[in-house]
């Protein structure tokens, strides 16, 4: 009983954990929280080889989007959303590339050099790299 | 000078930025409409007769230009209506080149040069933008409205420097920089009748941020030294004058899932020589803040209240002397304002917002004019005021 209640607690977190993912020229294996939640927040606006950083989102609404917050950068939707207005109304960034749906990040993430993005952890996704996120 | 020799400098930037073949193109723009009623009764901070008004107009558009990874063009216009808040019309909000020196996973570092928004306060840099605010207005003892146009940006330079590392986020801004003051700007703050002009010499700010690592706090400390000067026109009684403005700001937020707490103390020392006379001198040395709670109720639904305390000089917090300097013409309420704000916002789509809020005033030293007050049309020490705003963003 023991190992089914284990074995359910694990097949539950790994359908809800969510995943890096990115164009595959992005010049990186690996990425911190620190970093991630940098990138994220628009800080980061360079990957280490000088390209730029563009970032894509499902909309705030999104019960992925809302996890993906949570879990990996530690920040609730709407501080994500506040810190996008700042930037982008104030002339220091532009809000992350919205794509409607799950298809739509997946071929997003392909098509433009430098994306950054996310995805169910058990969700295939052929000819992108996914990144290992470290604490 | 300053003013132009940016300004010659960012078109000089900017022509051989586009004339390089090198560089990607990259245009992003949005922007915003939100027309709203307001009323502030016994008050002339909307307009004089105090009735219903449709003086609550936000339009803007702005749009960032990417030359390459760490050159960006970014600017911004906005047409604004606030009656007596602030000089009704269209102008350039902001337009800078935007150049990212460094860029790091631990340092971030931008050069921004041309006409740069006030990075300083919580809310300075973005606070025409309705929806990114929490009331539709601010807490005037920092967001002064009558101060509106010199306090949302400057035309200069400005850096800012990020760091993250085991203690957290750290973020330094600086700028330096002048601000051009229309003559209806000018009689906003120093009064009706003046004629003269009004020039803001120097205008320099720092400021410090600080969010331990994944923390749900942050603060900052901030730091403004501005100096004007006023030139009075030839049939004018009106001395020439001279104004310094020194500022220091401590600011703390806290944001949780669904309260959001945020705060901003400041102290302000204006030093007056000029203006009623050529020898006349004085020293204030006022003080103020807010306290702000906002609860999310649901993503949709939005709760807020705050608290604003402002006094013109801390050693005469209910202007007792301040009425007595002008033999009892101006009543001690002109030396202190004290608000209770509240209200409530909607998100009738992603796109559209709705909000209202009440505003319970006592005193009246953040209505314009401010040199010389209005004690004709500000004959209440208590009054109100009522707002509705909707939104739209494109």
């Amino acid at each position: 009983m023991r190992w089914l209640l284990l074995l359910c607690l694990c097949w539950h977190l790994t359908l809800s954990a969510t995943t890096v993912l990115v164009h595959p020229e992005v010049p990186l294996d690996s990425i911190s929280q620190s970093q991630l939640r940098n990138i994220f927040t628009l800080r980061q606006t360079q990957w280490p080889n000088g390209t730029a950083v563009r970032v894509i989102v499902l909309p705030e609404q999104s019960e992925l989007h809302q996890r993906f917050s949570r879990q990996r950068l530690k920040l609730f939707p709407y501080q994500l959303n506040t810190i996008w207005d700042k930037h982008s109304f104030s002339g220091t960034g532009v809000r992350p590339q919205q794509a409607e749906s799950m298809a739509a990040m997946l071929q997003l993430l392909r098509s433009t050099p430098g994306a950054i993005g996310y995805a169910e952890a058990n969700l295939p996704h052929p000819a992108l790299k996914e990144l290992r996120v470290e604490n | 000078m300053l003013k132009t020799n940016a300004c010659s400098a960012l078109i000089c930037l900017v022509s051989s930025l586009l004339g390089s073949s090198v560089l990607a193109h990259d245009l992003a723009w949005q922007g915003f409409v939100a027309q709203g009623l307001i009323s502030a009764p016994d008050s002339g901070f909307v307009n004089n007769d105090g009735g219903l008004s449709a003086e609550l107009t936000e339009v803007g558009l702005n749009g960032r230009y990417s030359l390459s990874p760490s050159w960006h063009l970014a600017g911004q216009l906005v047409y604004l209506n606030g009656g007596n808040r602030y000089p009704t019309g269209a102008r350039l909000d902001y337009l800078f080149l935007d150049w990212a020196f460094y860029n790091s996973d631990a340092w971030q570092a931008n050069l921004y040069l041309g006409r740069v928004k006030n990075q300083h306060w919580l809310y300075s840099s973005t606070r025409d933008v309705p929806f990114t605010r929490p009331s539709i207005v601010l807490p005037q003892s920092v967001y002064f409205d009558g101060f509106r146009d010199v306090a949302v940006g400057s035309d200069g330079m400005a850096l800012q420097l990020r760091h993250s590392a085991d203690h957290g986020d750290l973020t330094f801004n600086w700028s330096l920089g002048t601000v051009p003051i229309s003559s209806r700007q000018s009689r906003l703050l120093l009064g009706h009748n003046t004629t003269g002009s009004t020039d803001l010499t120097r205008d320099h700010k720092a400021s410090l941020y600080w969010q331990p690592q994944l923390s749900a706090f942050s603060v900052g400390l901030v730091l403004q030294d501005a100096a004007f000067t006023y030139t009075p026109a030839a049939t004018e009684l009106i001395s020439a004058a001279d104004f310094q403005v020194q500022r220091v700001m401590l600011n703390m937020r806290y944001q949780g899932e669904h309260w959001e707490l945020a705060s901003e103390l400041q102290q302000e020392r204006l030093q007056t020589n000029g203006f009623f006379s050529p020898q006349f001198a004085r020293q204030q040395l006022g003080q103020g803040g807010y306290l702000l709670a906002q609860y999310r109720v649901s993503p949709a639904w939005r709760w807020f209240s705050w608290l604003d305390y402002m006094v013109l000089e801390k050693d005469d917090r209910w202007g007792r002397a301040f009425s007595a300097q002008t033999g009892g013409a101006v009543p001690a309420y002109f030396a202190y304002q004290h608000t209770l704000a509240s209200g409530v916002s909607v998100d009738l789509t992603a796109r559209i917002r709705l909000q209202a809020e009440i505003h319970w005033n006592r005193g009246t030293a953040r209505l314009t004019p401010v040199i010389q007050p209005d004690v004709l049309t500000n004959r209440r020490e208590y009054w109100q005021l009522y707002a509705m705003q909707l939104m739209y963003r494109f």
